[in-house]
């Protein structure tokens, strides 16, 4: 009786394996970047994008695999051998990603597109490695200045001359009302935190320097470049060579070390991530935070701020002049077991999605999608960084965004118009395990009253060489 | 002879066909996973791929590294502070609580209460309260009593204590139940005849209640300075490991070369140097706790 | 003070409570177990109250225990949009299956360790002894290598048959295992029983006390365990609540729409069953964790 129950269950197994195997002929795809369940709006732009893709690919599955990169879980997953077909990163990332062989070559691909030219030159750079191409860059940020109006008018500091409703960062002549420099920052920081404090008795930091999660040393970058340090530079032999200690760089420390100690016009926290800073900002418990560019939304989604109630200004300039925003961005790459196949599926899916250079039916309609989900969410319609630079391409975002723009540009222009002429990419090597290092000197700064960054800057700068920069080949 | 043979495996093969699958997973979940990374340890690795066999080279590389003399000094910090702040506590309040009749049910379940909530609940819920903001939790607290704000986890003298102070708050109930059971079994003919010779308080618990825990106290000493070595997600949900990795212990940092940079073999030599450790402490617990049997 | 009349037992007896002295030790006590009560309660009590909070009432100042209002709907706007009913199933299923493996598996070795004693199960013995003593994180990373090289990723198995390798569970059994007396083993061998009939007629029934205990702990630790079950399961549909309130959490800074006061949702929601189950079986619970002599 019991033998003849397992023979039964084993041949039905059998036939339902059988079965399957005939029915499920189509190549499935996974989508790294498909939003989070509970992100409604997203997720309904999505199943439109899947619906038009599989109507006109019949070959293909769509699978929607939410994953949100960060460095601590990506290894697992690769390991794991389930990273999605494609997925987002982080343009810091491709050149461990691919040492590590979990993603893809798809130089050859772009090629047969036609997409390997359209390409900006800067992202393409980031994503090759011995001349092969392994991604395609999503869209770009720069580092800048994100500005809580209300606070600023709170204070004084500003108001809405024109009279449209919106709280005015820039004169009628377009000079910036803004701070420019790193003494006029630490200035208004610490005019902001003291009338707070002084006529509201509200707890309200002037600027939020992040410190946490590689964050610090992330943003500390762009403040050492603006004082003029380069972090990592190519000896005679043309080796690379740690610089961490440069004395512009020490110089750049001190000033964090002032700002918390003497301006204290600085959170409690001292380890603070990228989530503070829209938290901080969105909650007006902050006036100040360096951000990226493709984050202005965050404390608008996040903390129901008012999207006229920001601005987003060019990070300030240094003590001689230099002035760099930091260049990054997002990137897909696609994982290396996928086969031809999927990633033919992943690449022409991106067409949907209007993340390709291509200009159809098709992908004007899903940009249009995009930007109105966007609105719909309260977002404000920004200048994208494009990943493209092929003519009919940027004509067409021109005229989608003159068409969608829901802000006023007024408070964003100044960042976006002198990006062009200040970005500049991230350091070329290990640079994750950089602002590690970085990120433990700016958190001992601001924990210890007496540290000596250039003390501190020192050993880290030679851990960094010895534990990373000598591995180099 | 053969009907022997044929005998001793008749008794002995139901026995090992019984133990065959539970030996099989700890083989599978706990042993090969500690060979391999043991030669793991002597190899350039990609992902789990050994490519190049090179030596001690790897083990050169975590001792030198900082960050291996900081976890190490850390792990060494957590012990003590455990040992100050978490090894008495369940003596001193097992003892009371043996001595309380009002309410004993109410402040037993209340007492081993946090053992129930999630490690992961409450570490993440400890973070929130000691939040070094003015509005934080604890800080608010403290300002009822015009004391300062403080810096909490932020602080890297403070933030080994407080995440010590965390985990045993998180773990004391049990341990003071265990102790409360001992000392409840303990005869009161004992104490009786203290009394009698007109012992104080203090010398009844001197001369009884001690040395009757004194074998348990022994054992869980060890037990928890073996554990609080262990000590890894704590710090790494709370801290990461900061401010400047005043908080990162041995095994996070393991956790950290593999799963952060994919550095599997690197991983390996430093788990293989924190399992030695581990072997060397276990030893002297048998040891121990062979001669408190024997007592 | 009633109550302390019958008191003839440990250290302080009802005579000693004649002395005014004693009776304010004795309030003293009683006042340090309060307090001791309120440092147990109170972090748990805080996380309940502010899971109703807005992400700005969060860092409100004055700082208040209560919520403004106690707003039902977020409790179902969060558990709705999360999905978080799905992620409780999970749990449970993997709860269920920990529960079968942590005593089959370690009671059985136990068992055989204890009872049958065959040749060479000190060896065994010392092995399981040993391994209680590797933290699991140390070997996280070739273990993860090798469930996904068998095909096992973002299956359940691993998770369940992970608690059948469990040292403390095993020493549990075999402790319990040392104190039958073994006049019933040999009386039942007499009657023919095979050494599995022994074990399920004579051993496992004896062992209801224990087994209660071993799932007791299982249950605990089984829901509160997110470190394997994160490395194993990546699709967010099989997910169990600790697992995705760790990745909610370690992508709190680039996700979108998941703030500080959700996440205080949804550790309330995590915190909830086994503040039930506890409630439920606080007696056994207390005095099982008593006479084990083991922690967590």
């Amino acid at each position: 009786m019991f033998k003849k129950t397992i023979f039964m269950l084993i041949s039905v197994l059998l036939v339902f394996i059988l079965v399957g195997c005939n029915k499920n002929k189509k190549i499935q795809v996974t989508i790294g970047m498909w939003p989070e369940p509970y992100l409604t709006n997203d997720v309904e732009m999505f199943n439109e994008w899947k619906r038009l893709f599989e109507t006109d690919n019949p070959r293909y599955e769509i699978i929607g695999q939410p994953y949100t990169y960060t460095v601590d879980t990506f290894f697992p997953m690769a390991q794991s051998g389930t990273q999605p077909t494609v997925f987002q990163t982080w343009f810091t990332e491709p050149q461990k990603l691919i040492k590590n062989g979990f993603v893809k070559d798809i130089t050859e691909n772009l090629k047969a597109l036609n997409w390997y030219d359209k390409m900006d030159p800067t992202m393409r750079e980031a994503l090759t490695s011995n001349g092969k191409v392994y991604g395609v860059p999503r869209d770009g940020y720069g580092l800048g200045l994100a500005i809580n109006l209300e606070v600023f008018e709170e204070v004084g500091l500003i108001d809405d001359w024109d009279g449209d409703g919106i709280l005015d960062i820039v004169n009628q002549d377009g000079t910036p009302r803004y701070p420019t420099t790193f003494d006029e920052l630490r200035e208004t920081s610490e005019f902001i935190t003291r009338t707070m404090k002084d006529y509201f008795d509200k707890d309200v930091a002037g600027l939020i320097i992040l410190s946490s999660n590689n964050n610090g040393g992330w943003q500390f970058s762009n403040l050492a470049w603006n004082f003029g340090a380069k972090l990592q530079v190519k000896n005679d032999e043309g080796k690379w060579v740690a610089n961490l200690n440069s004395p512009e760089a020490i110089e750049a420390l001190e000033w964090v070390k002032l700002m918390k100690w003497e301006c204290e016009c600085l959170p409690a926290s001292a380890s603070l991530t990228y989530a503070d800073w829209y938290n901080y900002l969105g909650t007006g418990r902050a006036a100040m935070s360096f951000a990226g560019s493709d984050a202005i939304s965050m404390p608008i989604t996040n903390f129901g701020m008012d999207k006229n109630k920001i601005a987003f200004v060019p990070m300030p300039k240094g003590p001689n002049g230099h002035q760099y925003s930091l260049f990054g961005g997002t990137p897909y790459m696609f994982s290396s077991r996928a086969s031809d196949e999927q990633i033919e599926g992943a690449l022409k899916f991106l067409e949907y999605m209007g993340r390709s250079p291509e200009i159809s039916e098709i992908s004007i309609s899903s940009m249009r999608l995009g930007m109105r989900t966007a609105d719909q969410k309260g977002m404000p319609i920004l200048p994208s960084i494009t990943p493209w630079i092929n003519e009919d391409y940027l004509a067409q975002v021109d005229t989608m965004e003159g068409q969608f723009v829901n802000v006023n540009l007024r408070n964003f222009n100044d960042f976006y118009t002198t990006l062009n002429t200040i970005r500049k990419p991230e350091e070329p090597n290990y640079a994750q395990e950089m602002y590690e290092y970085l990120d433990s000197s700016i958190q001992q700064v601001l924990t210890n009253q007496n540290a000596n960054p250039s003390a501190l800057l020192t050993s880290n700068n030679n851990s960094f060489q010895t534990q990373y920069l000598n591995n180099l080949k | 002879m053969k009907q022997k043979m044929t005998s001793m495996i008749k008794k002995n093969l139901g026995g090992w066909l019984i133990m065959l699958p539970s030996i099989f997973l700890f083989l599978f979940f706990i042993w090969i996973p500690l060979f391999s990374n043991v030669s793991l340890s002597f190899y350039d690795t990609v992902g789990y791929t050994k490519e190049t066999f090179v030596g001690l080279e790897k083990y050169e590389a975590v001792l030198t590294d900082p960050l291996f003399t900081k976890a190490l000094l850390n792990t060494l910090l957590y012990t003590f502070w455990s040992v100050v702040i978490g090894f008495l506590v369940p003596i001193i309040l097992a003892i009371i609580l043996s001595e309380v009749v009002h309410l004993k049910g109410l402040f037993r379940t209340g007492i081993y209460f946090p053992n129930i909530v999630p490690g992961l609940a409450t570490v993440i819920m400890w973070t929130f309260l000691m939040s070094p903001e003015s509005g934080g939790v604890l800080n608010s607290l403290l300002s009822l009593f015009k004391i300062e704000p403080q810096r909490w986890l932020d602080s890297p003298t403070m933030v080994i204590p407080l995440i010590v102070i965390t985990m045993t708050w998180k773990g004391f109930g049990a341990t003071t139940l265990i102790y409360l059971a001992t000392i409840q079994s303990i005869d009161s003919v004992y104490y009786e005849a203290a009394r009698v010779e007109g012992a104080s308080v203090w010398q009844r618990i001197r001369h009884v209640t001690i040395p009757n825990l004194s074998p348990l106290i022994r054992m869980l000493f060890i037990l928890q300075i073996i554990s609080v070595f262990q000590v890894f997600y704590e710090p790494l949900v709370m801290t990461s490991g900061g401010p400047n990795n005043a908080s990162i212990s041995l095994l996070q940092l393991v956790h950290r070369y593999v799963f952060r940079y994919g550095d599997a073999s690197k991983a390996a030599a430093l788990g293989v140097i924190v399992a030695s450790m581990l072997f060397i402490l276990t030893f002297v617990y048998l040891k121990l706790s062979k001669n408190a049997d024997n007592t | 003070m009633k109550q302390l009349k019958t008191k003839s037992y440990g250290i302080l007896i009802f005579s000693d409570y004649k002395k005014t002295s004693f009776k304010i030790l004795y309030g003293v006590l009683i006042g340090i177990l309060i307090l001791t009560l309120l440092i147990t309660i109170f972090p748990p009590l805080w996380l309940l109250l502010s899971s109703f909070k807005s992400a700005s009432e969060l860092y409100e100042l004055p700082f208040s225990l209560f919520p403004k209002n106690l707003n039902l709907g977020k409790v179902k706007d969060v558990w709705s949009s999360l999905q978080f009913g799905n992620y409780y199933m999970n749990s449970i299923y993997v709860i269920l299956g920990a529960l079968v493996c942590s005593i089959l598996f370690n009671g059985l070795l136990a068992y055989a360790v204890s009872v049958l004693k065959p040749k060479g199960y000190k060896l065994v013995y010392n092995m399981v002894l040993i391994s209680l003593m590797i933290p699991a994180i140390l070997n996280m990373g070739p273990l993860l290598n090798n469930i996904v090289n068998i095909g096992l990723s973002n299956s359940y198995l691993p998770l369940w048959l992970v608690y059948g390798a469990n040292p403390f569970n095993f020493i549990m059994f075999k402790t319990f295992f040392d104190k039958l007396p073994s006049s019933l083993f040999d009386s039942a061998q007499i009657d023919g029983c095979n050494k599995i009939q022994l074990f399920y007629k004579i051993i496992l029934p004896l062992s209801t006390p224990i087994i209660m205990v071993i799932g007791i702990f299982t249950i605990n630790a089984a829901w509160s365990d997110f470190l394997l079950p994160f490395l194993v399961l990546n699709i967010d549909a099989k997910q169990t609540v600790m697992v995705k309130i760790y990745s909610l959490y370690s992508v709190m800074g680039t996700s979108m729409n998941f703030g500080p006061d959700k996440l205080l949702m949804v550790l309330a929601l995590s915190v909830i069953p086994p503040v039930i189950f506890f409630l439920i079986f606080q007696k056994q619970i207390t005095s099982s964790v008593a006479t084990s002599g083991m922690k967590d």
